[in-house]
């Protein structure tokens, strides 16, 4: 089971107010597609699962938040990927930075410092596609930089919520 | 932890609040938040020793900050937080956000007005990349897209005037009189212009006739929700379905390229304040805007050809044929409302590529590009 609802607890990198917040979205992009409480997310990539999703009712005050259909989709996944870096590749989101128009997400062990010896989570979402847009996203991610002397680990999280699917890939 | 640690969590712990803060479009609580998490990002810098301005902390830090600075509108800090980090060598890939952010930083100065004082009737086009140098831009790429906003501001015009959508023939000669688009000199900033709209004549300015300046709100509105994605308040926006696909089609036109042209600003003045619409959308990402904003997609074709036929006597949708450039093979596409004047016509004789749903002998035409405008985004 993965439960959107427990991001309200926060997580030592994310806040409670934005945990609620990101399950808020995810629920949004889930119900806009047409899904109910415990549809079965695929795993697929680095690992291979499925877990039943479940996730907060959804208001029309929520919706009229998320109303900017990239950004819901955007942070929607961002709050299924930090569940699913948890638990299939066994690390919690640690710390973040400011990047973009969202944040930049880093997974590893507390007592390191601030940002080293951490692996970045690359998330991204896709609201509706397929099985060829979903692999066009992961490649895109996963081509972003060469790996080469210096590259930073990272790993990559792509939501597709049409079906939903998550692929799940080490950079 | 020490005293960059929990400075920076400060930070990203007010950031976080200025995202909500900006969801629940409390704007002004959003730049208050922003500037709190950029002085606890500035301590923890500060607070950095030798021993922790090791790469990647340095680089991430001053990042951070840079995007908070940008946030809350001071480009100057930002320009210089990114320089600053980029100045220490950081890993690869954030050195490669680093440039990004620098362009960023650098076309929020373009859709400054710098002086140019813009009135109710006029607005700001900017253009950034590749194709445009300090003051110069390849002709084509300026040309078609002042020429494709126009467009876009006579459909306002003629959809708030209550017509029905024009599938053929020119604008009313009353219309093109009243709010026809003027372009100024261009300025050397990116490459800045001025698209003047005509005022109405004294004589028509009645009641529920159209202001230039609402024009002007609507063109940066609509802009605006298509950047976005905001597809089911465009909707709203224009119930109509053949002018919502004529206005989708003629964004899409007006968007970077992604190689020449990497952003379009536009700037207009309201109240003494200046309002900005920044598109760093490409054309192929527009390409994803559906006209069908419900229910499955359909299965889609593509072909690529040249453009040899057009009938436009069909009633509520034209024809237009693709012959294949080997083999000569045609295929017949049905053109829907609101694409064929000013979406197909101009690409007459060139090789597209055509994507849509395949319906019987025909294709149902959604998507249309010049092949070599695709090639440029492989």
């Amino acid at each position: 089971m993965l439960d959107l609802n427990t991001l309200a607890n926060g997580l030592p990198a994310i806040t409670p107010a934005l945990g609620k917040a990101l399950a808020e979205a995810g629920g949004v992009c889930l119900e806009d597609r047409g899904h109910i409480q415990g549809k079965a997310l695929q795993v697929q990539g680095y690992t291979k699962n499925e877990y039943a999703l479940f996730w907060p009712a959804v208001t029309e005050q929520a919706r009229r938040c998320w109303n900017d259909t990239e950004v819901a989709t955007e942070y929607g996944a961002v709050g299924i990927a930090v569940l699913l870096a948890k638990s299939e590749i066994g690390y919690s989101v640690i710390e973040r930075s400011r990047k973009g128009t969202g944040f930049d997400y880093w997974l590893g062990n507390d007592k390191d410092s601030l940002f080293q010896n951490k692996a970045r989570l690359e998330i991204s979402g896709i609201r509706k596609g397929d099985d060829k847009s979903l692999r066009t996203r992961v490649n895109q991610k996963v081509k972003q930089t060469d790996p080469s002397d210096g590259t930073l680990p990272a790993f990559v999280i792509v939501i597709e919520f049409g079906c939903p699917v998550a692929e799940v890939r080490e950079k | 932890m020490n005293l960059v640690h929990k400075k920076h969590n400060e930070a990203m712990d007010f950031a976080e609040l200025a995202f909500l803060a900006r969801i629940n479009g409390n704007h002004a609580e959003a730049i208050d938040l922003s500037g709190k998490a950029l002085q606890s990002e500035l301590m923890a810098i500060n607070a950095l020793s030798d021993t922790d301005s090791i790469e990647p902390t340095y680089s991430v830090l001053h990042r951070s900050a840079a995007t908070l600075a940008l946030d809350c509108n001071n480009s100057a800090l930002a320009e210089k937080l990114t320089a600053t980090a980029l100045a220490h060598s950081p890993p690869d890939e954030i050195a490669e956000e680093l440039r990004d952010l620098f362009e960023q930083i650098h076309f929020r100065r373009h859709l400054l007005l710098r002086g140019v004082t813009l009135c109710e009737d006029e607005m700001q086009m900017s253009l950034s990349g590749r194709g445009v140098g300090y003051g110069v831009v390849q002709s084509e790429e300026f040309l078609e897209r002042v020429s494709t906003a126009s467009q876009v501001i006579y459909r306002i015009v003629e959809r708030q005037n209550g017509r029905a959508f024009r599938e053929a023939g020119r604008l009313k000669k009353n219309l093109r009189d009243q709010y026809e688009v003027f372009v100024s000199v261009p300025r050397a900033s990116s490459l800045a212009v001025t698209l003047k709209l005509g005022q109405p004549s004294e004589q028509l300015n009645l009641p529920g006739v159209l202001d230039t300046a609402q024009v002007i709100d609507e063109f940066m509105d609509l802009m605006e929700l298509a950047n976005k994605s905001r597809l089911d308040e465009l909707k709203v926006r224009i119930p109509d379905e053949a002018y919502y696909r004529n206005f989708v089609g003629l964004a899409k036109k007006i968007a970077p390229d992604g190689e020449n042209v990497l952003q379009i600003g536009f700037t207009a003045t309201r109240a003494g304040s200046d309002r900005f619409v920044d598109v760093r959308k490409t054309r192929s990402d527009f390409a994803t805007l559906p006209v069908v904003t419900k229910g499955e997609l359909p299965q889609f074709v593509t072909i690529k050809g040249v453009l040899r036929f057009a009938d436009a006597i069909h009633g509520e949708s034209g024809i237009i044929k693709i012959v294949e450039e080997e083999g000569g093979k045609s295929h017949d596409v049905k053109v829907p409302q609101g694409m064929m004047n000013d979406i197909v016509r101009p690409m007459w004789n060139s090789v597209v590529i055509v994507t849509g749903e395949k319906n019987g002998r025909y294709i149902i035409l959604e998507d249309i590009v010049e092949a070599e405008e695709l090639a440029t985004d492989e």
